[in-house]
């Protein structure tokens, strides 16, 4: 923008543009606020999802037993206090969709692609504001209508995050497959048109937005990795989108896409020559690319504060950037390694083994950067740093059983026992969810204009690594003992008696990493109106968001938008007084910029 | 596969399927209603059972039941077993309910693909015995014939 156009645009504000209660907070297209929206909306979904899974830990731990907790919860669901094995799988199921989709997706990558796109890369704002606006309140009616199914007579879908039909095809199979079903479709596509609209503005900002100077081989990992994002999540919700509408059709019109040769409760039914195999190959589609949606945002989250607080250069940026270009593409040919036992073709199987063991590339080199960027570093151990090495932990200890996974022979195996629970509840669940604590400690600065409270920020890591591990670390031993997901109770098998102490145990660390999640609501509120101010660049670090006034304006810079002259990683360079170079600082007389 | 039985929560479905040691058993499988997969954990073996389609798949078990029962992990396993199964049988006694009866061990086969309310009931045993005793248990089945009169 030039210098006139940037005058113009201040005058805009500064005259014309009275801001009311409902178009500063309510139906804002300022990029910051649409940030926090996302967040406050994500963070509220998660402790629904989150209070979710400590309801069917209970049943889990103590099973078919009577909870006062059951009764004032799920009313008629529990007859005196006892879960009903249909509660149970509605909860998992919406436990499931809650975190993926509206936790981990629009949470994160709605809160920090909106934050953080345009500060970094020096624009004013998102390439549309009004797009940007519309995907918000898309994500809030989906939201709305996730909940509202919870309210309904039969119950909220019931047949696993993957809803595979015939199961949620067909109202008679079971009670979760009639209105609650029919609400989770439309949720979805709305969801999947909020996530839509909103990638498009990412890739088109990043693309046509940069400041002066912001090349792309300056941008910071963050960015990389948001932009990426939203191109797999263009590519590959729409898919998603096909499956939800085929099975619409399915259930309302009379098609047979995934149905055939159906004899339910004494009932022939009419649908011929579909399948359920084509379902999962197109739920696929997307699911894949999903753990990477999730997953990528936050690793380039870390890529930034592990840096930051390492005060070191990332190690191998090319490196880095090339593996989000390389798990991206590949994460779209991978999505046989989900149906291995499906009745696919076995010779598909080792397609599939062959492009998924591929993965474990990329995501090593990541994984290698993270370790070598932190080694020998001056590590500020804050709370958004902990949370980060916490990710390459759980990225680590999750990812090796990937390799497992991923190769057919071995999958057969374990497939849909509690070795899957545990693999991507520590892979993608809980990295990504720490890689959103991380984002929120580093950038609640910047969002806010507070500092948290940073003893409280340890309890709550400390607590929360503990019990995830807690939580999680068992779940392979008992799924590798045979024991099945998606089991109301174990107790119909004798042969499981013997795990019946580790399910306490494991509900025991899962009620304390609940407890944790509490102080960090309460840190999080509480410091929004109480916190200690902040200083502008509380974390001494070398992107552009921090060149920006504390008090949000309109418009993000006052005045010009600097230039950018170097990469976002001159932490400790030689020859500098400080620890950190600001991107928008120009290069000395004689001073090269780091080859990277 | 068994259907499931929606009204019927408490129906332990108990089917047994016999299997001659050392011979290669072919598994035609198909459903009726919705998704299922059979899953037989000590062989390792698993497949899903589609409406619409016949999956397959083939394995040949190489130890029989009562071999199992005398390996020694086994044996500790199945001890530990019917100690817990003791001890919440005193507070089901204690409750005016019946106690559990005592474990012996069986291969297991159950449903491990959701397909509703009494997916985690879905089981059956499989009993692999030498081709003598599965000689002899086939000839006292009735034939498809003498099911059908
Ligand atoms: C306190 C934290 C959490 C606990 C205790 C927990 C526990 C569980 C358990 C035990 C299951 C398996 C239930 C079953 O298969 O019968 C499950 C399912 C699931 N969880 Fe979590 N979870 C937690 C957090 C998360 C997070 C952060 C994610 C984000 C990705 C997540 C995503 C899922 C998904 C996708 C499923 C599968 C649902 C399905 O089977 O349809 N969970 N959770
Ligand atoms: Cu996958
Ligand atoms: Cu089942």
């Amino acid at each position: 923008m030039s210098a006139v156009a940037a005058q113009a645009h201040e005058e805009d504000h500064g005259h014309h543009h009275k801001e009311t209660f409902m178009t500063k907070y309510i139906f804002s297209q300022d990029h910051k606020m649409i940030a926090k929206q996302y967040l406050i909306t994500g963070l509220f979904m998660g402790i629904i999802g989150i209070a979710m899974s400590l309801l069917f830990r209970i049943q889990l731990a103590w099973p078919e037993q009577s909870f006062t907790i059951f009764e004032v919860l799920l009313g008629k669901w529990a007859p005196e206090g006892v879960m009903d094995p249909n509660v149970y799988l509605a909860l998992v199921t919406i436990h499931g969709t809650i975190m993926v989709f509206f936790v981990l997706t629009a949470g994160l990558s709605g809160t920090f692609s909106n934050l953080l796109i345009p500060l970094q890369i020096g624009a004013r704002d998102m390439a549309s504001g009004l797009l940007n606006m519309i995907s918000f309140w898309l994500f809030f009616l989906s939201s709305t209508i996730m909940i509202a199914s919870l309210f309904v007579e039969a119950g909220p879908a019931a047949a696993g995050w993957t809803i595979y039909p015939p199961l949620s095809a067909l109202p008679q199979a079971q009670p979760g497959s009639g209105l609650g079903m029919t609400l989770w479709l439309v949720s979805m596509a709305i969801f999947i048109a909020s996530s839509l609209l909103g990638s498009l503005n990412y890739i088109v900002t990043v693309i046509n937005l940069r400041t002066k100077g912001m090349s792309m081989s300056r941008l910071p990992l963050t960015i990389w990795a948001f932009f990426v994002t939203a191109i797999i999540g263009v590519v590959s919700f729409p898919v998603l989108l096909s499956a939800a509408l085929l099975l619409i059709m399915d259930r309302s019109f009379g098609t047979s896409f995934f149905l055939s040769d159906i004899f339910i409760q004494g009932e022939v039914l009419h649908y011929q020559g579909g399948s359920p195999v084509l379902y999962e190959h197109l739920f696929w589609f997307l699911g894949h690319p999903e753990v990477y949606i999730v997953l990528l945002p936050a690793l380039g989250i870390t890529s930034e504060i592990i840096a930051t607080n390492s005060r070191k250069p990332i190690f191998g940026y090319r490196a880095m950037v090339a593996s989000i270009l390389a798990i991206a593409f590949l994460s779209t040919i991978v999505w046989g390694h989900h149906m291995f036992i499906s009745g696919m073709n076995p010779f598909l199987g080792s397609v599939f083994t062959f492009t998924t063991l591929l993965i474990a590339i990329p995501s090593a080199v990541k994984a290698f950067n993270y370790i070598t960027t932190l080694w020998k570093g001056n590590l500020q151990l804050n709370p958004a740093m902990l949370f980060s090495i916490g990710l390459v932990s759980t990225f680590i200890s999750g990812g090796l059983t990937g390799i497992i996974l991923g190769d057919s022979t071995l999958d057969i195996n374990v497939h849909d026992t509690y070795f899957v629970v545990a693999h991507f509840h520590l892979v993608m669940g809980i990295s990504a969810l720490y890689g959103l604590f991380a984002g929120v400690y580093h950038w609640f600065p910047k969002m806010f204009g507070k500092m948290m409270n940073k003893n409280l920020g340890y309890v709550h890591f400390w607590v929360t690594a503990v019990c995830a591990y807690g939580v999680f670390f068992p779940m392979h031993f008992i799924g590798m003992a045979g024991l099945p997901r998606r089991y109301y109770t174990n107790t119909n098998f004798p042969y499981f008696d013997d795990i019946a102490d580790i399910n306490i145990v494991i509900s025991l660390f899962a009620f304390a990493a609940g407890a944790a999640q509490l102080v960090f609501l309460y840190n999080f509120i509480h410091s929004i109106f109480y916190g200690k101010a902040a200083e502008q660049n509380p974390w001494k670090s070398n992107t552009m968001e921090w060149t920006t006034p504390v008090e949000h304006m309109h418009g993000n810079w006052p005045g010009e938008i600097p230039e950018v002259h170097r990469w976002a990683y001159d932490y400790s360079k030689p020859g500098q007084e400080e620890d950190w170079v600001s991107q928008i600082v120009p290069l000395k007389e004689g001073e090269e910029e780091l080859q990277h | 596969m068994t259907q499931q039985i929606p009204t019927g929560l408490d129906d332990v479905i108990v089917q047994e399927l016999h299997l001659p040691v050392g011979r290669e058993i072919i598994f035609k499988m198909r459903s009726q209603d919705v998704l299922h997969s059979a899953y037989m954990p000590h062989f390792r073996a698993q497949m899903n059972c589609v409406p619409g389609m016949i999956t397959e798949f083939a394995f040949t078990p190489v130890i029989t039941t009562d071999e199992m029962r005398q390996k020694p992990d086994m044996i500790a396993k199945v001890k530990k077993i019917n100690k817990i199964r003791v001890e919440k049988s005193k507070a089901l006694v204690a409750n005016g309910e019946e106690a559990l009866e005592p474990y012996t061990f069986d291969y297991l086969l159950l449903c491990n693909k959701i397909c509703g309310a009494s997916h985690y009931n879905m089981q059956m045993k499989i009993i692999v015995e030498t081709p003598e005793e599965y000689e002899k248990w086939i000839a006292q089945q009735p034939t498809f014939a003498q099911v059908i009169q």
